[in-house]
């Protein structure tokens, strides 16, 4: 099978490093069948960061989650396929699928306080992966998990490899997190709101560790957020999702640069910003109603219903994704600012 | 371990001790703080260790049989002379189960399990109530001269040349001593189980009792020592004789036995050897092996039941040591004999199951042996007395003469092995059933709990009952270590279930926390995040469930057993020795057959429980009070 992997890898562009093609993934639960990534396409470059953006429940974790297959035992990827370096993994089976977790494509979880084993100690996490992947010996293993502790800016390492979990505080246990998804030198690093548990110092001490990170080992970065001022810290791209779609896609310096064309999701997500020249008195706007229910989704734009611009043919019609200027893609029917009628 | 009591707790505040403690440390020192527990624990590893220790050091006959020791009192008083016996010693006699001996004034003393029929003399008049070791004299009888013990009486000669007779009365007739022992000078004399034995000036040897058929033809074919005994010893049933001439007559058959065939099919002569005759000066018994002692100091030995009660009937025939010296005297036990040699020495062999034959080294200066059942005494020429043999049961005996203490030990090895492997089996099963029931979820889960749901609503006693019946009858050639085999993975089928569900159960709120998907965002084998992952999260649960089922299966395998559907007797088990000792009239005459069984039964049961508790709430963090 790895013989496989190598022939067809041969065929992909090879700065692409991983390529989301019209995934759906779904959900079988009681009530109906939930379509959590309904045809979403994507890409990163090896060496770059890719934010997705979304509020909760817009399907960005799950189509992280489908990259690796790590999906709830009710969920599924209907359609679609999954590139890493030109060659489908969505359709490997589990033996596999194990060769790349870890190895190739590695995660960090939201929680730091529940991503690791309570029972075990730093070390005996941390050296898993080391001899999973490299075959190491559980003494050359424990060496080198000093090491990539001594990585992430662990004060004293070889103390804190022999801790448990619940005697390290959060941004300590995040650390750890970190060391144990670079482990192994993946080209991919799935950060899944990797900083929302954190407190405000500390996240801005994991952004600067992942990208100090990120440029010394080359390691591309998935980032998954629905914290837009991250996003502009770190994405060197940004794909916006709102129920399972892409909604926007753009170089990072577009989207936030107040670019002439745009979602009306996106300027929504910008305005709900506070920002430190917003005139005091003035209230912060928030995009109005809630996220459609998946099993309910509205027959034209899914953003409709909370659309401020929108217009009856928005309510009718699904849009598509669209191209508005190289590189930068909006599902939108009036994605020209100047278009829109104000609401 | 009294160490963890006395040590002062270290002074640390909160945040040192969180930061120096594993979880399993800490639940260790939580559950060191609970005495209960640790008294728990150090009993039942006790008892454990006791038991198996004990059961691996003293290999036991559980078929053995004895019907002189049935329901002996618990005590170690049978070689406890009293004192102003043991320096002043006349004649001493031991019978089945208490010793008799008579000192140097007359004096009567009586010691070991004496019944009251013993203890005040059958159709005397109690004169006074004494202890039983102080010097017991019955209404008008007068200073005695000899006395011997029998199975459950006593005979005793007064100096005056009365013969007196007392005892439990179960065979009343050897307690009416014939009038034709009137007036004659009495040389020696026996108690026997149902016939008593005189012998007389004159060579006349008078017996009375239950005495229908001993002479039989059948058995003695050739008797004619009438007016010429000189010697004699009794068995049992049957009795050896010394004839002025040399000549021993003792039978050529068995009481009950008939075939005089060994168990290799070999002929074992029934008659006396033939180089005996004429020669011997002494004669001695034990239960189907016959000595002589020839003038010249050895001892002949021959058998005439092809399988003398014991198997190992040989060691009786012949001592593993040759006797060094000359004999002078030569006494039988039940199954061993001791012989007394020129140099004051003692010198026992034969079956040893009780410690008789373990005669001491370096004794000497006796002038005389005294050995009766399982015990003997030596007295030397001041009446001081040396004993050796069987000293009591320290927990009595049973319905069958069986060391109860042996038993106990011994069933406390079957139970205990089969509550530790019924519970290995249910952990075993229900930690791999349940986690791939939790981890899995969707259709596994559902099978595996419906099998179990079907397991458990199962009614476990008719099954059981049902279960005892047909497999004996299927496999009639099922042995007991098959049957208990089969107990043991019956129980670990019954109690996999309680662990399948508390393993599913943790591993279901476990399989949603992140560091399960993060496990196998790593590439790990399922399997191994279950076993490995997991597992640890979920010892904690399994650990108090294993204390408290191992309680639980000791319960159930005493109960089955109990029952008589677990065990069969005579492998013993606390369950099956607690339904020996059910009818009533064993609990109330023999309380020690079921106290010690119980008392080790509950003692273990309640020491794993409590064990069970307090490792249950050391590891429940949200007991974990700082106190």
């Amino acid at each position: 099978m790895s013989e496989k992997i190598i022939n067809s890898a041969a065929q992909g562009n090879t700065s692409t490093l991983i390529e989301l093609r019209d995934l759906h993934t779904y959900f079988q639960t009681r009530r109906g069948l939930v379509k959590a990534v309904n045809g979403v396409s994507y890409s990163i470059e090896s060496g770059k960061t890719l934010g997705v953006v979304g509020e909760s429940g817009s399907g960005k974790s799950v189509s992280a989650m489908s990259i690796l297959k790590l999906l709830d035992s009710n969920g599924y990827i209907a359609d679609g396929e999954i590139y890493l370096r030109g060659e489908d993994i969505s359709k490997l089976n589990h033996r596999q699928m194990r060769k790349i977790r870890g190895n190739a494509i590695s995660v960090i979880f939201q929680e730091p306080m529940t991503s690791l084993n309570p029972v075990f100690t730093v070390e005996r996490q941390l050296r898993e992966p080391f001899m999973i992947h490299q075959n190491m010996s559980k003494r050359q293993a424990n060496r080198e998990v000093v090491r990539i502790l001594s990585d992430v800016k662990i004060p004293n390492p070889e103390r804190v490899a022999k801790q448990y979990p619940f005697q390290l505080s959060g941004g300590m246990r995040q650390r750890v997190m970190i060391a144990m998804a670079l482990a192994c030198k993946p080209d991919i690093l799935i950060a899944d709101e990797p900083t929302t548990a954190l407190d405000v110092t500390i996240q801005a001490q994991m952004l600067k560790l992942m990208n100090e990170l990120k440029a010394e080992k080359g390691t591309s970065i998935l980032f998954i957020t629905h914290d837009l001022g991250v996003v502009n810290q770190m994405a060197d791209d940004v794909v916006v999702m709102y129920c399972g779609e892409v909604v926007e896609m753009a170089e990072s310096a577009m989207i936030f640069q107040g670019d002439r064309y745009s979602h009306p999701y996106t300027d929504g997500l910008m305005h709900s910003i506070p920002r430190l020249d917003t005139p005091a008195g003035v209230r912060l706007e928030a995009i109005p109603g809630a996220v459609p229910h998946p099993l309910d989704l509205p027959v034209g734009c899914n953003f409709a219903p909370r659309c401020k611009h929108r217009t009856e043919k928005c309510e009718q019609e699904h849009p598509a994704l669209m191209e508005v200027a190289p590189g930068h893609k909006v599902r939108c029917f009036y994605a020209d600012k100047s278009g829109r009628k104000q609401g | 371990m009294m160490k963890f009591f006395k040590r002062k707790k270290k002074k640390t505040d909160i945040f040192q001790e969180e930061l120096v403690q594993s979880p399993g440390r800490t639940a260790l020192k939580n559950f060191l703080r609970r005495k209960l527990s640790i008294i728990g624990l150090v009993i039942f590893i006790t008892i454990v260790i006791f038991v198996f220790v004990f059961a691996a050091l003293t290999p036991t006959d559980h078929t053995h049989l004895d019907s002189t020791q049935m329901n002996v009192r618990p005590g170690l008083n049978m070689l406890s002379l009293p004192g102003n016996l043991r320096n002043n010693a006349r004649d001493i006699s031991f019978g089945s189960r208490f010793g008799v001996g008579v000192d140097r004034n007359g004096g009567l003393h009586m010691w070991g399990d004496l019944h009251d029929g013993l203890r005040h003399g059958h159709g005397w008049r109690r004169s006074r109530t004494l202890p039983p070791d102080t010097n017991i004299v019955f209404n008008g009888m007068g200073p005695l001269r000899m006395v011997s013990a029998g199975l459950d009486h006593i005979v005793a000669v007064e100096e005056s040349g009365r013969v007196t007779a007392w005892g439990i009365g179960t065979h009343l007739e050897t307690l009416d001593v014939p009038e034709r022992l009137n007036g004659r000078n009495i040389i020696d004399i026996r108690a026997g189980s149902w016939v008593s034995m005189a012998l007389c000036d004159q060579g006349d040897l008078i017996l009375w009792g239950n005495d229908t058929n001993f002479w039989s033809p059948h058995r003695y074919p050739n008797r004619n020592f009438a007016g010429q005994v000189t010697a004699f010893d009794m068995g049992t049933v049957s009795a050896i004789v010394l004839t002025y001439d040399g000549r021993v007559y003792a039978p050529v058959r068995g009481g009950g036995q008939v075939a005089a065939t060994g168990e290799d099919g070999e002929n074992i002569p029934g008659e006396v050897p033939g180089h005996v005759q004429g020669r011997a000066v002494d004669v001695a018994m034990t239960d189907g092996v016959y000595a002589a002692l020839l003038y010249d100091g050895t001892v002949v030995t021959w058998t005439i039941a092809p399988n003398p009660i014991r198997r190992d009937a040989y060691s009786i025939l012949a001592p593993d040591h040759p006797i060094q010296g000359r004999v002078v005297q030569i006494e039988g036990g039940r199954w061993h004999f001791s012989a007394l040699l020129d140099d004051g020495s003692v010198y026992s062999w034969g079956y040893n199951h009780l410690g008789q034959a373990n005669s001491p080294d370096g004794t000497s200066g006796n002038i005389e042996i005294f050995v009766g059942y399982f015990k003997n005494a030596a007295v030397d020429a001041d009446g001081e007395v040396t004993t050796w043999g069987h000293r009591g049961y320290l927990m009595g005996s049973d319905e069958n003469g069986r060391d109860l203490f042996r038993r106990v030990i011994h069933g406390g090895r079957t139970t205990f092995s089969i509550g530790f492997i019924a519970v290995i089996v249910a952990t075993f099963l229900g930690v791999t059933l349940g986690g791939i029931a939790g981890y899995f979820g969707k259709w596994p889960d559902m099978i595996i709990m419906r099998i179990a749901e079907v397991m458990e609503s199962i009614p476990f006693l008719p099954l059981v009952m049902v279960m005892s019946v047909i497999i004996p009858a299927r496999f009639p050639e099922i042995t007991e270590t098959g049957r208990i085999s089969m107990i043991m993975i019956l129980l670990g089928f019954l109690l996999w279930p309680g662990f399948a569900r508390q393993t599913r159960a943790q591993i279901l709120s476990m399989r949603e926390q992140e560091f399960v998907v993060a496990a196998r965002a790593m590439g790990v084998r399922n399997s191994s995040i279950i076993f490995k992952h997991l597992m640890p999260n979920v010892l904690s649960v399994v650990l108090v469930l294993i204390t408290l089922s191992l309680a639980n299966s000791l319960l159930i395998e005493s109960t089955l057993s109990f029952l008589g559907f677990g065990v069969l007797p005579p492998t013993p088990t606390w369950g099956n020795m607690l339904n020996s000792a059910r009818d009533s009239v064993t609990i109330v005459n023999h309380w020690w057959r079921w106290l010690f069984p119980a008392i080790f039964l509950g003692l273990s049961t309640i020491s794993i429980s409590t064990m069970g508790d307090g490792l249950r709430d050391a590891l429940d963090p949200r007991l974990n009070g700082r106190g």
